[in-house]
C-alpha cells in the first residue's frame, strides 16, 4: 500500500451507544446490550437497538418509506459525515456500505403484504427497497454523494470489504473521502437464518455466557444490529484541511477458504496466519511493533479458535502478553457493522490510548492462551492489528497506525 | 489502466438457451424467449405477467448439498463454461470471485414466507445473497477475494469494474466475474405497483414503449492480468479497455433528467481507454424500455456522439432477453465479446417505432455489420448507480489475434 488512509470521522448507531463518545465510554466500562429477545416462537441471545428513534438523527420527517436498515444506515453515515466535519459532496464523495444481510428483512416484509393482498398491498413508495442497494442509494442521495455508490453483500466479512473497497477507491483517485459504512437489521429471518445454520449461542448450561470471544466454554455468537460508518480520506487531504485524525489504516489483505467448517482442519490457522502476515508487510509493520489487536472473536465455537491460533502463531504463541481484544461480548456479532465497529475501536485505541475490555463471562479461561483484558488498559498504542475470521469462510487482516500530529510537519 | 486486464472465458444462461455459442445465434437471428411468470397464488392479480425465464432444465446440476438455488445454480452453471473456455481446469489460488446480484437470496426469503420453509436446508444463511460468491468460490477451489456487489441492475459492470481494480492493484491475477439474478415473485409485484412493465413485453426506446420485461440469467467472466494470462497459455478474447463510474445520487428509481453522471462516466470510460467517441465501433445500450430510462440514456448517446460524422451503431439485448437485473451486464459483456469477434451486431427486437425523442442510430431487423473495434457497454440502475465499460478486441503487439 503505497498510501496510508485517514480516518477522520466515525459514526456509530449500535446497541451500546449512538455516539461514538457514548460508544467508547460503555464499551469502556465493560458493559454489554446481549440480552435474551423473542423471535419466531424463540428465544434468541442477541444485541438490538432498542430505543432508535429516527427523528434524533433524520429530522422530523422524510423518512416514512424509509427501510429501517436505510433509517440505520443513513444516521450513521450522517455521523460520520458531520464528526469529520466533511464539507466535500458531489463528485469528490463516495459511500460504500457493506451489509450481509441486505434487504432480506424487507423481501420478507413486501412477501407477506403480497401474502395478505397481492401487489396492491404494497405502497410504490415502498416499491423499491427489494433492491439491496436501496439503503445505499438513499444515503447517497440525501448526502449527494455522486462519486461512486456501491453496496457490498459479501457475507458476514462485508463491512471489511467495504473497508478495502473504500480505500482502494482513493488509491486508485476514484474520489477524495469515501465513507465505508456497515449496516444489519436482525429480525425473524435473520435469526431463523443464523439458527439453521447452527451459528448460535444456545447459552445452555454448558455455554460460558451468550457471545463470549476466545472462551473456552463459547458456544456461538449472539446477533447484534445498528450501523457503523468511518469517512477515509487520503492523509494529505485530511492535513490540508486541517481535519481530526483518528487513525491510519495502513495496509489490508483478505482471503477466502472454500467449504468453511465443513471438512476444515489446523491448516485453516495457517491460512490465517498468511493473511495477517500479508497484511503486516504491506503496512511494512513487524509482529513485534504490533501493540494490541482488536479481533473479530464472536463466541463462535470454530472461528474463534482459527482465528486465536492464527494471532499466536504470527504474534510468538502464548509466551506473549500483546492483548488481543474483541468488542462482540458487547454488541454482538452485527456482522458487516462489527467489520467497521473493529475499524473505529483500532483508531480509537491509538488516538485515546485505551484499549477496551472483552466482554465475557467470570470466571474466564482463554482459549489458546490468549492476553485477553478483561478492564480497560491505559497505554499508549502505536500500532493495532485487526483480524477477522468468518465462520463462513472470510478472512481479513490490517494494521492501524496511530496518527502523530507532527506527520503535518 | 497501467496493467493490461484481458477476458480468456465467457459463460451465459440466459431464456435464450445455455452457451454463449448458442445464445449468440440466436440474437443474431432474432429470436425473442419472453412467456408468462409461473403461476402463484400471490401474483395472479398483477396486470403485468411476462417474462423471460431459463428453463428449469438448462441448469440442473449435480452438487453435494440438498438444496441449491436457482440464483447459484445459473451462476454456477455460466461460470463452468468460462472456465472451460478460459482452459482452466482447477483454479485453486491466486484468484478471486467478484458476483454482481441486485437480488440475489430473495428466493430464500420468499420460500420463507409463501412455503413456510423455515427449517429447510433452503432457509438458512447458505442462501443468503453472499453465498453467491462463496459457494461459486468453494466450487472451484478460489481462495483469494471474494465479494458480492449490489448496485441494482448496473451490478455486472461493477463486478467487472472491481475484478479489474483488484488486478490493477495488484492483488489478483485472475479474477471470476460472475453476475446473475433469479425470478421472484417479489420484483414482479413491486415491479408492477411502480407500473414499470409492458404488458405486451419490452420495447427499447420505441415511441410506445411502457416498461421492461422482467427476465432471469447469468453470465460469468473470466477476467485476468495479460502477462498472466499469456504465461499460462491462455488465448485472451478481448481487453478491457476502460471504465467510468458514477452515481446520480438524485432519485430512488428514476435517473436525473439531464444525464450529466451517465455522460461523465461515459467520458471516464473513454478517458481510461484513451479513445475517442469516434473510435467507438457500437454501442451495447442499458436499453430497459421504460420511459424515463431510454429517454435518459438516448439523449447521452446522442451527445457523446455529436460530433462524429456518424454515430454508431446501438443495439439493447434486452429486447431479446429481457432484463435480468444483475445478471444482465454481465450477460452483455458476455455478448458484446461475441460480436467483436462475429463483426455482427444482434438487432434490437420488440422496437418497432423508435421515439423521435430517443436519437439513437437503433440496429433492428437484421444483423449488422460492423468494423473491429471497441464496444461501449452501458448499465444504469436504481438509484442512478451508473457504469460505463469500454471493451475492445484482443490486439498482441498492435496486431489482432
Amino acid at each position: 500500500m503505497n498510501s496510508q488512509i485517514a480516518i477522520t470521522g466515525i459514526g456509530v448507531i449500535s446497541s451500546i451507544g449512538d455516539t461514538v463518545e457514548e460508544f467508547w465510554e460503555r464499551i469502556c466500562l465493560g458493559e454489554t446490550k446481549v440480552r435474551p429477545c423473542w423471535k419466531n416462537g424463540n428465544t434468541f441471545y442477541a444485541a438490538l437497538l432498542e430505543n432508535y428513534e429516527p427523528q434524533k438523527y433524520l429530522g422530523r420527517r422524510g423518512f416514512k418509506y424509509y427501510s429501517t436498515c436505510t433509517r440505520y444506515l443513513l444516521s450513521g453515515i450522517l455521523q460520520a459525515i458531520a464528526d469529520a466535519s466533511l464539507e466535500t459532496a458531489g463528485e469528490d464523495l463516495g459511500i460504500v456500505t457493506g451489509t450481509a444481510l441486505s434487504s432480506a428483512e424487507d423481501w420478507v416484509r413486501l412477501a407477506k403484504k403480497i401474502r395478505i393482498g397481492g401487489y396492491e398491498e404494497i405502497s410504490p413508495m415502498e416499491s423499491y427497497n427489494f433492491s439491496m442497494n436501496m439503503p445505499s442509494s438513499i444515503s447517497s442521495i440525501k448526502t449527494k454523494a455522486q462519486a461512486l455508490n456501491i453496496t457490498l453483500c459479501s457475507g458476514m466479512g462485508a463491512g471489511v470489504d467495504a473497508v478495502m473497497y473504500a480505500a482502494d477507491a482513493l488509491l486508485l483517485d476514484r474520489a477524495k473521502a469515501v465513507v465505508a459504512a456497515g449496516v444489519e437489521e436482525m429480525e425473524a429471518f435473520a435469526f431463523d437464518c443464523f439458527k439453521n445454520s447452527g451459528y448460535l449461542s444456545s447459552y445452555k448450561e454448558k455455554a460460558a455466557q451468550p457471545a463470549a470471544p476466545f472462551d473456552v466454554l463459547r458456544d456461538g455468537i449472539a446477533l447484534g444490529e445498528g450501523s457503523a460508518a468511518l469517512v477515509f480520506e487520503k492523509v494529505q487531504d485530511a492535513i490540508d484541511r486541517k481535519a481530526k485524525i483518528y487513525g491510519l489504516l495502513s495496509g489490508y489483505h483478505c482471503g477466502f477458504i472454500p467449504d468453511a467448517g465443513s471438512d476444515s482442519d489446523s491448516s485453516d490457522a495457517g491460512k490465517m496466519v498468511c493473511i495477517i502476515k500479508e497484511a503486516l508487510r504491506r503496512a511494512s509493520v513487524k509482529p513485534a511493533e504490533v501493540d494490541v489487536v482488536i479481533s473479530g472473536g464472536s463466541g463462535s465455537v470454530w472461528a474463534d479458535e482459527i482465528e486465536a491460533l492464527a494471532i499466536c502463531e504470527v504474534l510468538g504463541g502464548e509466551s506473549n502478553d500483546i492483548p488481543v481484544t474483541s468488542i462482540k461480548g458487547a454488541t454482538g456479532e452485527g456482522l458487516a457493522v462489527s467489520g467497521i465497529l473493529q475499524h473505529a475501536v483500532a483508531a480509537l485505541t491509538t488516538c485515546r490510548s485505551q484499549i477496551p475490555p472483552t466482554v465475557g463471562s467470570d470466571p474466564f479461561e482463554p482459549i489458546a492462551g490468549l492476553s485477553i483484558p478483561k478492564s480497560t488498559m491505559n497505554r499508549d498504542v502505536k500500532i493495532v492489528l485487526v483480524t477477522l475470521f468468518c465462520d463462513d469462510g472470510y478472512m481479513f487482516a490490517s494494521i492501524m497506525k496511530k496518527y502523530w500530529s507532527r506527520q503535518t510537519d | 489502466m497501467k496493467r493490461r486486464i484481458v477476458i480468456t472465458g465467457i459463460g451465459v444462461v440466459t431464456p435464450l438457451g445455455v452457451g454463449i455459442d448458442n445464445v449468440m445465434q440466436s440474437l443474431l437471428e432474432g429470436c425473442r424467449s419472453f412467456n408468462t411468470f409461473p403461476s402463484s397464488h400471490v401474483d395472479h392479480q398483477c396486470p403485468a405477467r411476462l417474462a423471460a425465464l431459463v428453463p428449469d432444465s438448462d441448469c440442473s446440476l449435480e452438487d453435494t448439498r440438498e438444496y441449491l438455488t436457482l440464483a447459484e445454480k445459473m451462476l454456477k452453471t455460466a461460470t463452468e463454461e468460462a472456465l472451460n473456455e478460459a482452459g482452466i481446469t482447477s483454479v485453486e489460488k491466486d484468484a478471486g470471485v467478484v458476483v454482481g446480484t441486485g437480488i440475489g437470496g430473495i428466493e430464500v426469503a420468499e420460500r420463507f414466507v409463501f412455503n413456510g420453509e423455515s427449517h429447510s436446508d433452503g432457509c438458512s444463511v447458505n442462501g443468503l445473497s453472499a453465498h453467491l460468491g462463496q459457494s461459486l468460490a468453494s466450487r472451484f477451489r478460489v481462495n483469494g477475494t471474494v465479494s458480492v456487489i449490489s448496485t441494482g441492475c448496473s451490478s455486472g459492470n461493477y463486478a467487472l469494474a472491481r475484478a479489474a481494480e483488484l488486478i490493477e492493484l495488484g492483488r489478483e491475477d485472475k479474477v471470476i466475474v460472475g453476475g446473475v439474478d433469479p425470478h421472484s415473485i417479489i420484483v414482479l409485484c413491486c415491479f408492477n405497483r411502480l407500473g414499470a412493465l409492458d404488458a405486451e413485453g419490452i420495447k427499447p426506446f420505441d415511441r410506445e414503449r411502457k416498461g421492461t420485461t422482467l427476465a432471469e440469467g447469468a453470465g460469468a467472466l473470466i477476467v485476468e492480468e495479460l502477462e498472466a494470462a499469456l504465461a499460462r497459455g491462455a488465448k485472451p478474447l478481448a481487453e478491457v479497455l476502460g471504465i467510468g463510474s458514477s452515481c446520480d445520487a438524485y432519485n430512488q428509481t428514476a435517473p436525473e433528467p439531464s444525464g450529466h453522471q451517465i455522460m461523465l462516466a461515459m467520458a471516464r470510460a473513454l478517458a481510461e481507454a484513451n479513445l475517442k467517441p469516434c473510435e467507438i465501433q457500437a454501442v451495447m445500450a442499458h436499453g430497459t424500455g421504460t420511459k424515463a430510462n431510454d429517454a435518459v440514456e438516448a439523449k447521452c448517446i446522442d451527445a457523446l456522439f455529436r460530433e462524429c460524422s456518424v454515430q454508431p451503431p446501438v443495439t439493447a439485448i434486452k429486447g431479446m432477453i429481457g432484463h435480468s437485473g444483475g445478471g444482465a451486464n454481465t450477460i452483455t459483456l458476455a455478448a458484446a465479446v461475441k460480436v467483436m469477434f462475429e463483426k455482427r451486431l444482434f438487432p434490437t427486437k420488440g422496437t418497432e417505432l423508435l421515439d423521435e425523442e430517443c436519437k439513437v442510430n437503433l440496429v433492428t431487423g437484421a444483423p449488422l455489420a460492423i468494423g473491429s473495434g471497441p464496444l461501449l457497454v452501458n448499465s444504469l440502475a436504481f438509484g442512478g448507480n451508473n457504469s460505463i465499460i469500454v471493451l475492445g478486441p484482443f490486439l498482441h503487439k498492435g496486431e489482432l489475434v
